[in-house]
């Protein structure tokens, strides 16, 4: 090994080490250590934390968590793709203008934007008094405190994140491949979904990682739109966490997060490694 | 007087490849030496071991009779023009001209005035304060060219310095380069996979291919007297043309061609008869005639069909079939054969030339047919 | 034939629902109701009540502070480690490279209770330093992707050309490679800063009591329903100072 590969890795790699590898390990240390009654971590081993995993409410909070995960995922990519397509399409000019357009919004403080939602869908807001004027809900129906909320405000958090991979795997795209398969034949629709769609799979694969992924371990959102049917695990950690002041649960709870998260970022290892 | 500067016996390899192969070559002070190859034959990887980017396996490299072989780019008296021009993009026109005189510790006066000299030089004075993205690719050259040049180098490296410009440009440009090789007075060493480019700027080429010269000599000489197959198909077109030795002279030697009958070759080497040789003929020195021509003793004349006609403005180029032979001719057209109907397909003609614009070639391989732009039948 | 107006319709549905609720947000902070959207009238007095909130200024300077230490510290180890991943191929640059990409698809919640347990367990106090030392480890990520991109469009004979006309290594990597690549250091800087300043989740697991940045402060304002109207003004206010800055480095990118 040369002695410039190691000056130039040794930093970074160290940090990521310290701060990332080796937490991540600790999770699943210190969910087998017991609970001190004043909260804080014990001496000793204990299978206490690992078991609570097995409460009733658990299987049921992971589905959830993995359905809101899954549909707020497909409305992203779904939404994208026309968006990126379209992107990628117009003049390098207005291309970047309207790029610009849709990143501002996101320097937004990030707890600001749920808060904005949260107004925005408050029972005396605009939204609710159009709908309600419109009889599409009924007088008492409620636009926060469902997973529809936690549905609708993920996606705005998260599309950007959706947008920005697949805009830049359609820039690179030869659109001439569009126009020679509707020379063979192709209507539209079937040019875009057998043409397109494979001509950037690898930005689908990135923007599906970046939005799945971290929506499993969303927390903010169900807490601050959400109901008290729509938590998902995150929330649960942090109650594990600051409220039961319980670490060794949480990190149980946090281990089994982490194992879940770990399938999709090995499919990402893999499919780069054949890249 | 020694040469300026010698690889001598220089092998460089890169894992099993070996780019360059036990290779000397010496250029002489003042000249404009090309190395002339297809990508890949080692021309490159010979330039960067003179600027210093790359070392010999083994091998020395000197330079007017010290062994730089193992001294580091920035104590070389050599510059080099990149391909990819290499301006630095953060600095002006003229910072980029300055950048070796500042770096060598110039006094500032002096290094005023000869990058202005190097403006003037290369026709940039105007452009002076711009940066390099807002100049023209022949504007980037010219910069290049000048930002090596000021630091007055014993030898100018030339990678392939007009490969990323259209071809008009590129024409200007070599009328250019040698304008300013005459005025500077440096010895170039010019890479090049364009024979055009070769020919036109050089006074010596040499041919390079696998790691080796295939032949060294003045542009005439290696496009007139090819000595391998390579050589002569890589430069321009040519027909190749294999036989048995009949009857050896000492002048003019007679060969039988396969199904052809004899022909009459110009032998600058001893041949025995029943030896097999290859002969080299070039499509222009090949004149297509109706009628069977009278011939002297040293003329040859074959008769065949035509097989194709292709018009390229300045010339035509006929295919000819000749027994199992295919063979390609090429003729300008003059004022008064305009009176008479060219050649057409389907017509029987002779084709006619001197046993003197045939070339004997001392070494033959069949793969180098490939290189050919009509490959012949076998 | 007519190219489909689906995708440029979607667009611009897309960009009405981006700006949607920041809109409705602006308006609420002139909005003289204290409690509900609906509309009572103009007023400045959000604004006014936001000067007398010095919490809200000492969780800025937090804040401000953390992103300056955390975008300075992740340039520099983003910066070589994106040498490291690009002049290198070997076994250790693959395991670097999976290392640098953890961070930026770890859920931000296990990246805050990990760094949690992390400082819990080794004994060190939860305090500004522990929050500055959690946004170095995600923005060193994003550093060294951006700065990698650039050395992957970057045309290493420059490199090459310096060291021709007389410069040391160190010259050449003084006076050429550093200048050429600082905007990306910069661009990489610039972003990590913007992280930093946005993050909630991470900050929230690995603060110490007391030591609130803006947007902890924002949440817990908002979880205690405390002077909603205060937070409208402010992120308005926030959203102004955005806007402007994002138009300034418009006019002077364009210009250069």
């Amino acid at each position: 090994m040369k002695k410039s590969e190691w000056g130039s890795t040794l930093p970074s790699l160290a940090w990521l080490g310290v701060f990332v590898l080796i937490p991540l390990l600790i999770i699943f240390v210190i969910a087998f250590r017991p609970t001190l009654p004043a909260g804080g971590v014990g001496e000793g081993w204990s299978l206490d934390a690992v078991r609570s995993l097995s409460d009733p409410a658990y299987p049921k909070l992971l589905g959830r968590t993995l359905g809101i995960s899954a549909v707020t995922t497909a409305f992203c990519i779904g939404i994208s793709l026309p968006v990126a397509f379209c992107l990628a399409r117009l003049a390098p000019h207005w291309r970047s203008r309207l790029l610009l357009l849709m990143v501002v919004p996101f320097w937004t403080n990030f707890v600001i934007r749920v808060f904005a939602w949260q107004q925005l869908l408050h029972a005396e807001g605009p939204v609710a008094r159009s709908l309600r004027a419109l009889h599409l809900i009924g007088e008492n129906d409620r636009l926060l405190g469902n997973s529809t909320a936690v549905v609708v405000v993920s996606v705005y958090t998260f599309l950007p994140f959706a947008i920005l991979p697949l805009f830049a795997a359609a820039e690179k795209f030869d659109f001439g491949l569009l126009d020679a398969a509707r020379d063979l034949g192709a209507k539209p629709f079937r040019a875009f979904c057998s043409v397109f769609l494979p001509g950037i799979r690898q930005g689908i694969l990135t923007a599906f990682l970046v939005v799945f992924v971290p929506m499993l371990g969303s927390y903010v959102v169900p807490d601050m739109v959400g109901g008290a049917d729509s938590q998902m695990i995150g929330n649960r950690i942090a109650q594990r966490n600051f409220n039961d002041r319980n670490l060794p649960a949480a990190a149980a709870l946090s281990g089994a997060l982490t194992l879940l998260v770990l399938g999709p970022m090995l499919i990402r290892r893999r499919k780069g490694a054949e890249a | 007087m020694p040469p300026l500067l010698r690889f001598e016996n220089v092998t460089r390899r890169f894992g099993s490849f070996t780019a360059v192969r036990e290779l000397t070559l010496d250029l002489e002070k003042g000249e404009t030496f090309s190395l002339l190859g297809p990508s890949g034959c080692g021309k490159t990887t010979l330039l960067r071991m003179a600027a210093g980017f790359d070392r010999p396996d083994e091998g020395r490299i000197l330079l007017d009779g010290r062994d730089i072989t193992h001294l580091p780019p920035d104590q070389r008296p050599v510059n080099t023009v990149f391909q990819s021009y290499a301006l630095f993009p953060h600095l002006s026109i003229r910072d980029n001209i300055a950048f070796g005189p500042k770096l060598k510790g110039w006094p500032s006066g002096e290094v005023r005035r000869e990058t202005d000299r190097m403006l003037e030089l290369v026709d940039l004075t105007d452009h002076a304060a711009k940066k390099p993205a807002q100049l023209s690719g022949g504007q980037k050259q010219r910069v290049a060219i000048a930002r090596a040049l000021v630091n007055k180098p014993q030898v100018l490296l030339l990678d392939e310095p007009l490969a990323a410009l259209d071809l008009k440009l590129r024409q200007r440009l070599l009328v250019e380069l040698d304008a300013i090789h005459d005025e500077v007075g440096i010895t170039f060493l010019y890479v090049t996979h364009d024979q055009g480019e070769a020919m036109s700027i050089s006074d010596r080429i040499a041919v390079m291919n696998q790691g080796i010269i295939e032949q060294t000599g003045k542009p005439a000489e290696i496009y007139e007297a090819p000595r391998s197959s390579f050589v002569a198909a890589f430069i321009g077109d040519t027909n190749f043309l294999d036989g048995t030795v009949t009857t050896a002279g000492d002048r003019f030697s007679r060969c039988a061609l396969e199904n052809l009958g004899e022909i009459v070759i110009d032998n600058d080497r001893t041949l025995r008869a029943g030896e097999r040789v290859h002969l080299s003929l070039r499509p222009e020195k090949i004149v297509v005639v109706r009628e069977n021509p009278a011939l002297s003793p040293e003329e040859n004349a074959i008769h065949g069909t035509v097989e194709d006609v292709i018009y390229f403005g300045s010339r035509t180029r006929y295919w000819v079939r000749c027994g199992c032979w295919r063979i390609c001719a090429e003729m300008q057209h003059r004022r008064y054969q305009l009176d008479e109907s060219l050649p057409q397909w389907g017509d029987a003609v002779w084709l006619r030339w001197h046993a003197n614009d045939g070339y004997l070639l001392d070494r033959y391989r069949e793969e180098d047919e490939a290189l050919l732009t009509f490959p012949g039948e076998a | 034939m007519k190219p489909s107006r689906l995708p440029l319709v979607t667009t611009i549905l897309v960009l009405v629902f981006f700006y949607l609720p920041i809109a409705a947000l602006v308006i609420r902070s002139f909005n003289a109701s204290r409690y509900t959207p609906a509309w009572k009238g103009f007023t400045w007095k959000w604004y006014e009540r936001l000067w007398e909130r010095e919490d809200l200024l000492s969780a800025l300077g937090n804040s401000l502070k953390i992103a300056t230490a955390a975008s300075l510290l992740s340039m520099v180890l983003g910066t070589t480690a994106a040498f490291a991943l690009h002049r290198h191929r070997s076994r250790l640059q693959d395991f670097h490279s999976l290392m640098v990409r953890v961070p930026l698809v770890l859920p931000d919640i296990l990246m805050g209770m990990s760094l949690l347990l992390l400082f819990v367990s080794a004994g060190v106090p939860l305090s500004l330093i522990t929050i500055t030392l959690a946004h170095v480890t995600f923005c060193l990520s994003y550093v060294a992707l951006v700065v990698l991109a650039r050395l992957e469009d970057f045309d290493f004979n420059v490199v090459e050309a310096a060291r021709d006309l007389g410069a040391t290594p160190l010259q050449a990597f003084a006076k050429i490679t550093l200048p050429m690549l600082l905007p990306g250091i910069l661009a990489g800087g610039l972003l990590a800063f913007t992280l930093s300043i946005d993050d909630y989740v991470i900050t929230f697991f690995v603060k110490g009591p007391g030591s609130d940045t803006l947007p902890t402060l924002i949440y817990s304002m908002i979880k205690k329903s405390r002077e909603l109207p205060v937070i409208n003004a402010l992120s308005t206010l926030m959203l102004a100072i955005t806007f402007a800055v994002v138009f300034a480095a418009q006019r002077l990118t364009r210009k250069a």
